[in-house]
């Protein structure tokens, strides 16, 4: 499997690895860098730097727009020294997607299955009597 | 033509389900049990759960049996959930053309199980089905999910008394 790397301000990334894990199992083309409290970008960056294996093609999920492990994500996009993916706004959903498409060797569309799996489900909660039959 | 038949004792469970249906490039599941039908919660729970753009059914084990046997559900990629042994082995029983794999994902704990293996807990009756199974031909697989490895269930593994 290509490789991933999950960023985020402190645990989330290690969080959201763990929880998937829990899931679908051992990932072990999954890395998670945490961006700890005070840590300079210039820092993160040297961390990040490290598990990315040059000459191949890899995917970032960030947790926020405009936060640090962002910008300094983006900021190595920018500098197209490296060939990779960048998505923000990462959850669940959206990890879950990226392992299926890896699996089915299929490109899943990530933002779509991010967005689709939030929901407010007490608003909705209408009854479904429609049940299928074949 | 069956994807993949499954015993979890979660039947439609969250990801795990939607896991497999994307990697099998399943379009419909089939949820065979005798309570679920008549249970108004547990229906709407397993519809929420439910991978986007499925087709799901939810039916007794002797409708399952009656729709399989009739080629009904031949057109369709699909993924068929039990929620225990017993259950598998009275549809398997039932079924014209037996599937080749029983995928077993996880069932119950109780006083009288052992674990056969992680998230596999089996009784007595649970192995003898389960070698009634195998010596019908039915091959019999531990797979968490559709990336884990897998673990074969032989004869060798169950006590028979």
């Amino acid at each position: 499997m290509a490789q991933l790397i999950l960023i985020s301000h402190g645990d989330f990334c290690c969080g959201l690895k763990r929880s998937v894990e829990m899931i679908l199992g051992a990932q072990p083309d999954i890395s998670a860098i945490d961006l700890h409290e005070g840590e300079a970008p210039e820092e993160f960056e040297k961390r990040l730097l490290k598990v990315i294996k040059p000459d191949v093609h890899f995917t970032i999920f960030t947790d926020i727009l405009g936060g640090t492990p962002y910008n300094v994500a983006y900021r190595l996009l920018l500098s197209h020294k490296y060939n990779f993916e960048l998505y923000t706004g990462m959850n669940l959903p959206m990890l879950i997607s990226y392992l299926n498409g890896q699996l089915v060797k299929e490109n899943a569309n990530l933002v779509h299955d991010a967005k689709a799996g939030i929901k407010q489900i007490s608003a909705n909660l209408v009854e479904d009597d429609n049940d299928e039959s074949f | 033509m069956i994807k993949l038949f499954r015993v979890d004792h979660r039947l439609l469970h969250g990801q795990v389900a939607v896991s497999w249906y994307g990697a099998l490039g399943a379009n419909c599941i089939l949820i065979a049990n005798d309570q679920v039908p008549k249970d108004a919660i547990r229906k709407a729970s397993i519809k929420m759960a439910k991978p986007s753009g499925s087709k799901l059914v939810m039916q007794s084990i002797e409708r399952s049996i009656e729709s399989l046997n009739s080629g009904i559900t031949d057109k369709y990629n699909l993924m068929i959930i039990v929620e225990s042994i017993t259950d598998a082995y009275r549809l398997i029983s039932g079924m014209k053309h037996k599937p080749a794999v029983l995928n077993l994902g996880g069932t119950k704990e109780t006083e009288e199980t052992r674990i056969l293996a992680p998230a596999v807990n089996t009784n007595d009756d649970d192995e003898k089905k389960l070698a009634d199974l195998i010596a019908q031909g039915v091959k019999i697989e531990v797979q968490q999910v559709s990336t884990s490895k897998i673990k074969e269930i032989k004869p060798n593994d169950l006590h028979l008394g």
